[in-house]
């Protein structure tokens, strides 16, 4: 206090000459590989992004509050040594290129400027990238190195309903010369819901950067994909997570494939997920509540499903009478999902494409099963477990099916992503 | 159900013009006091009666009936009733002022008036300001301004006796004698008193001074010194210690009010006593101009059952002038950004008991100041900004006018102890939005708002006995608002459609702000009544039950189908809130009056019946949800204050206090904003310490600490980039200090400084992985901020009886960060220090005339109440005053 009042005078002594100063400072060499860990903090329009670079593979306890935080942060690719995410000073529009300088703090090193906000995107080579924009329903062509546009793929010829009202584009793969994505559409005042009870893929020729055409399988819900998971098989499969599934349009969670040298969704491969513990589609009436999804290796890919009930939910299923007592009442089905989301209930599973089974993996503790995600690092598949007391990164070792702490999150907030920059 | 919502509200629109009644403001009369008279002179009774009770008799002594001799015993009789009795024959009025009471003779038949122009200085001819100076006999009084001038308009011809009193003077009086349609002039000297502070009369005291002397935490502001300024209510507040007042932009930009950490909805604002958010977009602290404002009263923590509601963190009351005074104060003011601010106020007496009063004012600004922005740069021949810029542009759409006027007669009969007010006020407002919560790329250019509103207002008082007056407050009205946001054009910051220079370039959803396009036109009807019943008990305890009840529904129209539910208009069914608060509140004197105990007791229920907008399957349904809601809370307060002596008081207040989720938190905005039946209400518990002295004319100090412990939080959660909802989030726990100083100096130099720091911070978080943030500050939020204003006065300038007065004001706020910040420090987070420097001076010719021209942020430093949101550079203001 009397440090801050001291502070208040000798600062009012220099009232008349008091300028702002910014940083300008221009690092002049970035860091060109290393680890970044995001965690998030608090809510609303305070929450806070803090991101850390590391050298090595981090370990240990990791306080995460030790990097820079910012008002929003999310990597829609990484590539050489950057990461592409939506604009990091907190305005909507715009795509910011995040570098690290030598002492590892991570500044806007270059900036594609958008007229509505970006948040999905796919970077085919050093010189061409691909994002969104919720102000277009074009998509944006650009050099990711130079962050300067290119130009757009006209999507006005593309398949959309009549009923759709908006569209934003989402689930970003490219597989050689061809771009496959989603669209999210806006019905009539549909809230944060996906409104359509298909999953629906455009393809787009990037030899011409021309719209190609639509596939789409009935009874699937919004195909995700958060961040930069690997999607492409060894063979050139393609594995798509239509993960949200939704009692009001009898949806179910699934993988979806494009099969090597096709351009549409196979119609005959709809891998529902089955809730690995009682062996049905969903949780007592309730859909299983599935997290990313990943490809690794071998035709096995990894995600993360809700097993079980909470017991908070299954205290307010009681509390109801019923699960159909819910399921009547759109207002009591918002509780139960945010009960769902925000109760850890989730477990990693391994998945075999194939064979078209899941295998829960043994180890780490119940999961928020819609916070938690897996990455592949290097042909290592890594488990961002939080939920819970649990906030931690595990290596799983498919041979021999055990996992490992890598680290732990004390403080910072919620992991949010785990990524390697550079070779 | 249609005929039953008419009748409803004209059950409502009845209701608020029944003359029930009330509010005590002389509670000294309706004392109960035993006393007995032998063979005394009227003199000699009234003697024993100011030394029983304390209180100080003023009437002129010509009126005293000298042969009159009182024998009587009372008996826990009211203090009224034994004076009027003591007194004797003809009609009296009665009136206390502080521990005043004067006693008025009533005359019978019309007087003819004269007014008195005096000059009041001390024994070294310096003048003596802010001194009382009375007519002895009637209710005639005013404080003699910065250069001890004064003015009592309408005196009652004939022989008076002028009272002064001032601290650091002895008390005088002195003779005059008033001429009919005549200004009598006077000059008066005082000494400078020799008398120790305890020997010194103890003189009555202004209203002003009086509430902020009550047993709760309260700066109240009298605005009679700073109503030739051009500052309006929200400047003056942000002046005060403990608040701040933040505002998006320019004239009638939103505002964010914080009072001791607490902020947004935890604030209430309070016109009269009606909650802001039943008046209509018209009213708003920063459109509000000074000279039509009598009072401010800042509530910091408990707030008293008359006016407060369901306020978390203290509320701030604005309250014109209703005294029924004759009085017309014109003034007009002009400056930057082509603002334009009028305003009128004309009270004029009718008899005895009836007067009639009407405010006018009307604002407008371009609010097209000059700010430094990033700006897309776009080509003709690219469908995409080809890069962005850093430029210095002026807003250009930004402006705002509003209209507020409203019409009030009163009425006031002392013998049959009736007073009410009857008002209609009418509202208009009409604003453009430049951008949303934050400055981005994208402007918005064509975003529009309208409002209208229209309500009658009633507040009626009457005393049913000498120990019981019943009071009734309430509003009857009906607001219009009208949304415009719909567009395909896409702008750049320098105001240009951008498909004009790329016809490729749009705004996609067609909606500059809501995420999807709306034409609507949303209705509320408003009805508040509040409702008062004070008993005296023996014992110097009084009783007070007050029930406030609200409706509120919000009942419009779409254009656009797109918002529609199962193909209807969901505004056409509307939304519905009804809030329920009843207080019953028991205070006590204790320690011959020197203790005063105050307690609370307070009920919540709320009602709420709207659509669910969040249903997925609104295009197959076949009807609307609807969703009822029904909840009650508890909550109470306590509060004391121990006169330590005529100069020092201690006071403290703790509560627990309860804020009813709003329609928006609970039913979302049909827009990004969507519903959360679930909400729960607000609670904090507030606790104030405060030690007041008043050491002297040069020092005036005032020291307070506080806490608040809040929980269940409403703020707004994104949900994903598209919609966000309110929901209740962690604990928050804060403590600080306040320190206020003012006094005067030289007789010229008025000072104030005062200076708040608090910790604000997190004590509870509802994830594991948020734990480390417990014990961290919240942020977004200032904690250390400082204002110092300096007046100096010189008399007769240029011309005697003319005054010029400079003032400074500055204003200091600490840095902080608008979300945590890292160990690595990101300047980009931080809103930095800032120094506010305005400047100005008054000119006032013969006490009616006032030209006023005043400077803000004289050294045009880039001022922020949030982020990227830079407030006006150096701009302008003049103002010119007439009142009489």
């Amino acid at each position: 206090m009397i440090k801050n009042v001291l502070r208040f005078l000798s600062i009012s002594m220099l009232l008349g000459f008091v300028s702002c100063s910014d940083d300008n400072t221009t690092p002049v060499s970035e860091k060109q590989t290393g680890y970044v860990i995001h965690t998030t903090a608090g809510i609303g329009a305070e929450q806070s992004h803090f991101v850390q670079f590391f050298d090595e593979m981090p370990s240990g306890s990791i306080d995460n509050t030790r990097g820079i935080s910012f008002p929003r942060f999310f990597a829609i690719d990484v590539y050489d040594n950057y990461v592409i995410s939506g604009n990091i000073s907190g305005a909507v529009e715009g795509v910011s290129q995040v570098k690290f300088d030598v002492d590892g703090k991570a500044f806007e090193s270059a900036f594609l400027p958008t007229t509505g906000t970006s948040a999905s995107g796919a970077i085919k080579d050093a010189e061409t990238a691909y994002v969104n924009d919720f102000n277009s329903e074009d998509i944006i062509i650009y050099n990711p190195t130079t962050m300067q546009s290119k130009g757009i793929i006209d999507m006005s010829v593309a398949f959309r309903s009549p009923s759709w009202t908006g569209l934003s584009w989402q689930a970003f793969v490219i597989r050689d010369n061809d771009l496959f994505f989603t669209v999210r559409p806006g019905i009539e005042g549909s809230g944060s819901f996906y409104a359509t009870d298909s999953a629906i893929v455009y393809h787009i020729d990037l030899i011409t950067e021309t719209y190609q055409g639509v596939s789409a399988i009935d009874k699937n819900g919004l195909i995700s994909r958060t961040y930069n998971e690997t999607w492409v098989d060894e063979q050139g499969n393609i594995y798509l997570g239509s993960l949200f599934g939704d009692p009001g349009r009898n949806t179910e969670p699934s993988i979806l494939k494009i099969p090597a040298g096709s351009t549409s969704l196979d119609p005959n491969y709809d891998f529902k997920f089955v809730n690995p513990v009682t062996g049905t589609l969903s949780s007592v009436n309730l859909p299983i509540f599935v997290g990313n999804f990943v490809y690794h290796q071998n035709g096995k890919g990894y995600s993360v499903v809700s097993t079980s009930l909470p017991q908070a939910l299954l205290d307010f299923i009681a509390e109801k009478g019923s699960v159909d007592a819910i399921l009547n009442d759109p207002v009591l089905v918002t509780e139960a999902f945010a009960l769902l989301s925000n109760n850890p209930n989730g477990q990693f599973v391994e998945i075999d494409l194939e064979a078209q089974n899941t295998t829960i993996i043994d180890g780490p503790p119940l999961v928020d099963a819609n916070n938690s995600f897996v990455k592949v690092i290097d042909g290592s598949v890594y488990l961002m477990a939080t939920g819970g007391h649990t906030n931690a990164v595990y290596e799983y070792d498919p041979a021999t099916r055990t996992i490992t702490e890598v680290f732990n999150i004390t403080s910072g907030g919620r992991i949010a992503d785990f990524y390697k920059i550079g070779d | 159900m249609r005929r039953t919502t008419i009748l409803f509200h004209l059950f409502m629109l009845l209701g608020i013009v029944t003359p029930q009644v009330i509010l005590a403001q002389s509670a000294i009369l309706d004392e109960r006091i035993t006393i007995t008279f032998s063979n005394e002179t009227v003199k000699e009774a009234l003697t024993k009666i100011s030394d029983q009770t304390g209180y100080v008799f003023s009437y002129a002594s010509s009126d005293v009936n000298k042969t009159r001799r009182v024998n009587q015993k009372f008996v826990n009789a009211p203090l009224k009733e034994v004076i009027r009795f003591v007194w004797g024959e003809g009609k009296v009025k009665l009136f206390s002022l502080g521990s005043t009471i004067e006693i008025l003779v009533v005359e019978t038949q019309e007087k003819s008036f004269g007014d008195l122009r005096g000059y009041l200085t001390d024994d070294n001819n310096e003048p003596v300001p802010f001194a009382m100076v009375a007519i002895k006999g009637t209710r005639k009084g005013v404080i003699t301004d910065e250069s001890g001038k004064f003015q009592i308009k309408g005196i009652p011809e004939g022989s008076h006796v002028i009272a002064i009193s001032s601290l650091g003077y002895g008390a005088k009086e002195q003779g005059i004698n008033i001429k009919s349609n005549e200004i009598t002039t006077v000059d008066i000297k005082v000494l400078v008193s020799v008398q120790s502070l305890e020997e010194v009369v103890v003189e009555g005291k202004s209203f002003t001074q009086e509430m902020a002397e009550k047993p709760i935490a309260i700066s109240t502001i009298n605005t009679s010194m700073l109503q030739g300024q051009t500052q309006d209510v929200a400047k003056v507040l942000d002046k005060v210690e403990g608040v701040r007042i933040r505002q998006s932009g320019g004239l009638g930009s939103a505002i964010n009010i914080s009072i001791n950490g607490l902020t947004g909805n935890a604030i209430r604002f309070y016109y009269n006593g009606i909650p802001s958010e039943f008046l209509g977009g018209g009213f708003q602290l920063n459109t509000l101009p000074i000279s039509n404002v009598d009072r401010i009263e800042v509530y910091k923590g408990v707030m008293p059952a008359n006016i407060g509601t369901d306020a978390l963190g203290g509320g701030i009351n604005v309250a014109t002038n209703t005294d029924g005074i004759k009085k017309v104060d014109l003034s007009y003011q002009f400056g930057s950004f082509n603002t334009h601010r009028a305003a009128a106020s004309i009270t004029r007496p009718m008899g005895d008991s009836w007067f009639i009063n009407v405010n006018v004012n009307y604002n407008y600004s371009d609010n097209d100041y000059k700010m430094e922005v990033e700006n897309n740069i776009y080509d003709a021949s690219f469908p995409l900004p080809t890069g962005k810029e850093t430029i210095t542009v002026r807003r250009f759409h930004d402006a705002f006018s509003a209209f507020l006027g409203n019409m009030l007669l009163g009425y006031s009969n002392e013998d049959k102890g009736l007073s009410f007010r009857i008002g209609a006020y009418i509202t208009a407002s009409d604003r453009d939005l430049q951008h949303g919560v934050r400055v981005s790329f994208v402007p918005i250019g064509e975003f529009r708002s309208k409002s209208q509103d229209s309500y009658l207002k009633a507040d009626v008082e009457k005393k049913i006995s000498d120990n019981w007056i019943l009071s009734y407050s309430g509003i009857g009205g009906y607001s219009r608002a009208q949304i415009r946001d719909s567009t395909r054009n896409l702008y750049d910051w320098y105001g240009r459609i951008v498909s004009e220079i790329n016809p490729s370039i749009d705004r996609n959803n067609g909606a500059e702000l809501l995420g999807r396009p709306s034409i609507s036109d949303i209705n509320s009807y408003n009805a508040v009544q509040r409702f008062g019943s004070t008993f005296d008990l023996p014992y110097n305890i009084s009783l007070s039950l007050h029930h406030f009840f609200a409706y509120q529904k919000r009942q419009g129209s779409e254009e656009l189908e797109i918002n529609y539910i199962a193909g209807e208009d969901p505004l056409e069914e509307g939304f519905r809130i009804t809030r329920n608060i009843t207080s019953l509140e028991l205070k006590k004197l204790f320690f011959a009056k020197k203790l005063e105990v105050l307690s609370t007791v307070k009920s919540y229920r709320y009602s709420t019946e709207g659509v669910n907008t969040l249903v997925r399957d609104r295009n197959t349904r076949t009807d609307l949800p609807i969703v009822t809601n029904n909840e009650l809370e508890w909550g109470f307060n306590l509060a004391a204050k121990w006169n330590v002596t005529e100069k020092l008081f201690l006071r403290t207040s703790f509560e627990d206090a309860v804020r009813i989720p709003t329609q928006n938190e609970i039913f979302g905005n049909l827009g990004p904003i969507i519903p959360n039946f679930s909400i729960r209400p607000e609670r904090s518990r507030n606790l104030n310490l405060d030690l007041n002295a008043d050491i002297s004319s040069f020092l005036k100090a005032n020291f307070s600490y506080f806490i608040r412990s809040q929980r269940d939080l409403i703020v707004l959660q994104p949900i994903d980039v598209e919609t966000a909802r309110f929901i209740n989030r962690n604990k928050v726990y804060s403590s600080g200090v306040e320190i206020s100083l003012r006094g005067t100096l030289a007789k010229k130099i008025n000072y104030t400084w005062n200076t708040t720091y608090f910790n604000i911070e997190i004590s509870e978080v509802s994830q594991q992985q948020d734990e480390f943030l417990i014990g961290s500050p919240v942020p977004n939020i200032p904690t250390f901020f400082s204002n110092l204003g300096l007046t100096y006065l010189f008399e007769d300038a240029f011309k005697k009886e003319n005054n010029l007065q400079f003032n400074i004001d500055v204003q200091f706020v600490d840095e902080f960060s608008f979300i945590q910040d890292g160990n690595i420090r990101n300047d980009a987070n931080w809103i930095p220090v800032q120094f506010a420097v305005d400047a100005g001076f008054t000119y006032k010719i013969k006490d009616n005339l006032s030209f006023n021209f005043q400077a803000n942020n004289v050294f045009d430093t880039a001022l922020f109440d949030f982020v990227s949101v830079p407030k006006p550079g150096r701009n302008f203001a003049a103002k010119v005053r007439y009142n009489f």
